[in-house]
């Protein structure tokens, strides 16, 4: 899967979980986003580093590495559509709300 | 292929395709749904959705056809317009403005209810009736909106131990409202129903909304009332309304209590063997009494969810076997989902329907933007009141908290809601999420009313796409 | 009853006797009996043509085309019959690989100056008239004449013309035919798949698609009716759920949909390999079709297709829509209890019967009605 290639975790001390994520593919808002979804499993925080991004989860199973990847991935590919389509969205809005011909 | 020599052979594509704007979720463990910009979806993959994003899928993929006629992909200038069209009929309800106005005619009830959260069994009938001179005032402000159907829904308390006030504002509202089409509800447990209501009713096409919860042994638990025989009472005088106003005249509305939950199909056997063809699987609303004796009756919302498909699935048997029942929950999710018309239901839109949808005129003349809102106000809570009756109704608009609330708990500005496939079929409740989470924007990853649409948009787009039996019946509900 | 057709005697005319002459005693009891035609020349001159005789006899009120140099004579227009259209042209912009009535290059402007002088004659109390070619806005200006024509003289007469739909990419020419306001004026357009490539092999022109949607977009703005219509055979088949579905979800707004069984004349007959699939096997997917559009409230009907090889499901949808002169009921059908409410088979059907055309010996029940009351438990 995507984030063994273009990031690592680990287990600290403490119990919580450090992930370090490629800044190359995760944007921060991505790796924000995700953390918003799985804020009813844990806290964390999100910062940025050089060529990262750095995530630091508390609380939570053994599942909530895999869910908050999954989830920021999605983020990563939702962003990418957003870039392509962004002018379009904005394009079919401004006909929804005006009175125009196709010619 | 066998053509006549003098024909052509199909194409290839000769125009690169464009990418237009969707938005997608993960169906389940296997699968992903992606809703395009005027919100028709379509069930795939990750991989599928990863490829069209990056440009990259084949041409020869079993979906490449379906992506370009569903407009994720186009090769056409028309895609644009026909999107636009798409939401603009969305949206199309929003001009008419208030279509739904409720009247709290008294909050006398000979029930109490564990979840009702309003009603008071009095004989005070000076503290918990509506004047006319309050019903006079609201009745100038449901004329203001210029929507061409009004609904007038008479509440409660037990809307018919007023019954004298509730003629008054049938009489009025058609003089006043003599070139539109109103509609007039009574929410009644029907205990009081007489003659000379029903002969009333009958010539003023009336409709009546009962509350039932299910079969005998649960309406009575869940609807305590002296002699404790509240269903028996219900089911006598729904027979006696029936067979002089006609069947259709006549809906049934239920609350899903603690209890019930563990009686999905027996609430079900019930409407049908009743003779209903609409059923309602309401959650109970997290509101007043409801919120004080939530450790007695209430329930989290996965039971919720599991309760719902339950009984779903226990309405569509009946129609496989040749009954016509419909959910009108799902038959609501399903507009949404499969066509763009405008549904009216005003917790399940954005911007919400909360005075824009619906007013509600409380007994004491205060004006609340939804029926929540007033029950709300009896924990001692007046956030959701929008003014008083004699206020003018420019200021209950525009002098509110009314538009800061539906401006801010848009879903296309509520975090998550904003990327989510769904947010086009699902809605805004931001009473619910003041109520429950504090402010009306809410925290939707640890909301109930997420939780709960989200799993049953993802059971109904799986019924739709698994199982053909299923969804044979769903599409016979509609339009 | 007088003037024009142009119906072709196929003997080269020699039917067509004694015209000009006197008519006898003889001539006076074929003229009683309809078999003799009495009308005024352009010079007002009383002249009498005996009918071929395999020409219906003319009723009171029908309208005849007679062209004496070229020795023709045929209907215009038949007021009995509930199928009168108006044939406006043989050419078309479209080569459709199943056409009934296959397009000729061909110099027929006549046809429309005859329809447009015919129109002040045609009885008030018409119901419907058809309008067709070829692709009649081909004609431009000239249609715009007739539709006009059509409101002033026939303001009782519902209008249904069959068009590609391609010229109103124009958001000007739909504007034409929406400003004509006409009382009940419907188009009807096909759309035969949901995907460009695919609607243009069918129809055999690059870029028609995009021409036809923009074209139902620009009449849908201007408040102009329109039905869609989507023939059924190998080449829509495989995709008319999603056709179906397509059509639903853009174009709410349209009257109705048919889903038009093939006719096997013209080219269906040339390419009739590439196009036949025997109803009584594609039935499942008539009913997605069907639910896709009625499950979203646009009104389906199903076209050319006997009651015999449909599911009994659509029997609610299927209409008798074959036109008087080409409909057809066979030997099976004698004894068939729903035979009334069967449309039957074109009279070109016996190029290739559809399987499983097979009589009632009593009407099926009804499907499984929801009774308000019911006792049984599940």
């Amino acid at each position: 899967m995507v984030w063994m290639e273009t990031g690592s975790w680990q287990e600290m001390a403490d119990g919580s979980v450090f992930i370090r994520l490629d800044a190359k593919i995760y944007s921060e808002t991505a790796a924000l986003k995700a953390l918003h979804e799985v804020s009813a499993l844990c806290t964390g925080t999100v910062s940025r580093a050089s060529n990262s991004v750095e995530v630091r989860l508390t609380g939570g199973d053994s599942t909530l590495v895999e869910n908050f990847l999954r989830r920021a991935n999605d983020y990563v590919l939702r962003e990418k559509l957003d870039k392509q389509t962004a002018a379009l969205r904005d394009l079919i809005l401004a006909h929804t709300f005006s009175k125009t011909d196709l010619s | 292929m066998n053509l006549n020599r003098t024909f052509l052979q199909p194409e290839k594509n000769s125009q690169p395709a464009t990418l237009l704007p969707f938005r997608f979720v993960p169906l389940d463990e296997l699968r992903y749904v992606a809703v395009n910009a005027g919100g028709e979806h379509i069930v795939t993959d990750r991989n599928a959705i990863e490829s069209l994003i990056d440009g990259k899928l084949p041409v020869e993929h079993p979906q490449a056809d379906d992506f370009e006629a569903r407009h994720f992909l186009s090769r056409e200038k028309t895609t644009i317009a026909m999107l636009a069209s798409q939401i603009r009929t969305r949206l199309s309800g929003l001009p008419d403005f208030t279509g739904l106005h409720m009247f709290v005619v008294t909050l006398r009830c000979d029930h109490s209810c564990q979840y009702c959260q309003v009603s008071r069994v009095s004989e005070d009938r000076a503290a918990f009736d509506m004047t006319p001179e309050t019903a006079d005032a609201a009745l100038a402000h449901v004329f203001k909106s210029p929507s061409p159907h009004i609904k007038i829904e008479f509440q409660g308390g037990e809307t018919l131990l007023n019954f004298e006030l509730i003629k008054y504002i049938i009489e009025k509202a058609m003089i006043l409202g003599a070139n539109r089409d109103i509609q007039f509800v009574i929410a009644t447990n029907l205990g009081f129903i007489d003659e000379e209501i029903i002969n009333y009713c009958r010539d003023k096409q009336v409709f009546f909304s009962v509350s039932l919860d299910g079969p005998a042994f649960l309406h009575d638990a869940n609807r305590p009332r002296p002699g404790n025989d509240s269903h028996a009472r219900v089911k006598n005088a729904l027979h006696r309304v029936r067979n002089s106003l006609g069947v259709e005249r006549v809906s049934a509305l239920m609350t899903t209590t603690k209890l019930s939950l563990s009686y999905p199909k027996e609430i079900v056997d019930e409407y049908v063997s009743l003779g209903f063809d609409t059923i309602f699987l309401r959650p109970l609303s997290d509101y007043g009494f409801a919120s004080r004796s939530r450790g007695k009756i209430g329930y989290q919302s996965n039971a919720f969810v599991d309760f719902f498909k339950v009984a779903l699935d226990r309405v569509i048997k009946w129609n496989l076997k040749g009954t016509r029942i419909v959910e009108a929950y799902t038959h609501l999710l399903l507009r949404r989902i499969l066509t763009s018309y405008p549904t009216g239901y005003v917790d399940l839109q954005s911007p919400s329907g909360m005075g824009i949808g619906a007013l509600l005129y409380n007994y004491n003349g205060k004006v609340y933007t939804a029926d929540e809102g007033r029950m709300l106000a009896e924990m001692g809570d007046d956030t959701f009141c929008i003014g008083h009756v004699n206020d003018d109704y420019g200021n209950l608009i525009h002098g509110s908290n009314l538009v800061p609330m539906l401006r801010e708990s848009m879903v296309e500005a509520v975090p998550m809601c904003s990327d989510c496939a769904f947010n086009l079929y699902c809605g805004t409740d931001p009473l619910y999420h003041y109520r429950s989470q504090g402010d009306w924007v809410g925290h939707r990853p640890t909301s109930d009313f997420c939780f709960r649409n989200m799993e049953i948009i993802k059971h109904l787009i799986c019924l739709l796409e698994d199982d053909r039996e299923s969804r044979e019946v769903l599409m016979s509900w509609m339009p | 009853m007088i003037l024009h057709s142009r119906i072709e005697v196929q003997d080269g005319g020699k039917h067509i006797r004694r015209v000009g002459q006197r008519v006898d005693d003889c001539q006076t009891a074929l003229l009683a009996a309809g078999r003799i035609l009495q009308f005024n020349d352009e010079e007002g001159i009383v002249r009498y043509i005996a009918l071929p005789e395999n020409l219906h006899p003319p009723q009171e009120g029908d309208i005849l085309r007679i062209d004496l140099s070229a020795g023709t004579i045929g209907f215009l227009y038949r007021k009995a019959s509930p199928h009168n259209a108006l044939f406006i042209t043989e050419r078309c912009n479209s080569r459709c690989i199943m056409c009934s009535q296959p397009p000729r290059s061909i110099d027929d402007d006549y046809l429309i100056e005859e329809i447009l002088e015919m129109l002040p004659l045609v009885s008030a109390e018409t119901v419907e008239m058809g309008i067709t070619g070829g692709e009649p806005t081909l004609l431009g200006e000239k249609l715009i004449q007739v539709i006009q024509s059509l409101k002033n003289n026939l303001p009782q007469t519902a209008v249904h013309m069959l068009t590609n739909g391609r010229a109103f990419k124009s958001q000007q020419w739909a504007k034409r035919i929406g400003d004509i306001q006409h009382q009940d004026l419907m188009l009807g357009i096909p759309v035969y798949s949901d995907i460009a490539r695919l609607h243009d092999f069918i129809v055999q022109s690059q870029g028609a698609f995009d021409e036809t949607i923009r074209g139902i977009l620009n009449l849908a703005s201007h408040d102009v009716p329109i039905e869609i219509r989507v023939v059924t055979h190998k080449q829509s088949l495989p995709r008319l759920r999603e056709t179906a579905l397509y059509i639903a979800r853009n174009f709410p707004f349209v009257r109705q949909v048919a889903l038009m069984g093939l006719e096997l004349v013209g080219f269906a007959r040339s390419n009739i390999d590439a196009l036949w699939e025997e109803p009584c096997e594609y039935g499942d997917t008539l009913i997605e079709a069907v639910s896709e559009l009625s499950c979203r409230g646009v009104k389906v009907l199903i076209f050319n297709h006997p009651l015999c090889v449909l599911p009994q499901k659509l029997w609610p949808y299927a209409v008798k829509s074959i036109s008087d002169w080409k409909n057809v009921y066979i030997k099976e059908c004698e004894l068939c209890a729903v035979r009334e409410r069967c449309g039957g088979l074109f009279a070109s059907s016996e190029v290739r019967r559809p399987k499983g055309i097979k009589p009632f010996s009593e009407a099926p029940a009804s499907p499984p009605q929801c009774p308000a009351f019911v006792t049984a438990s599940l």
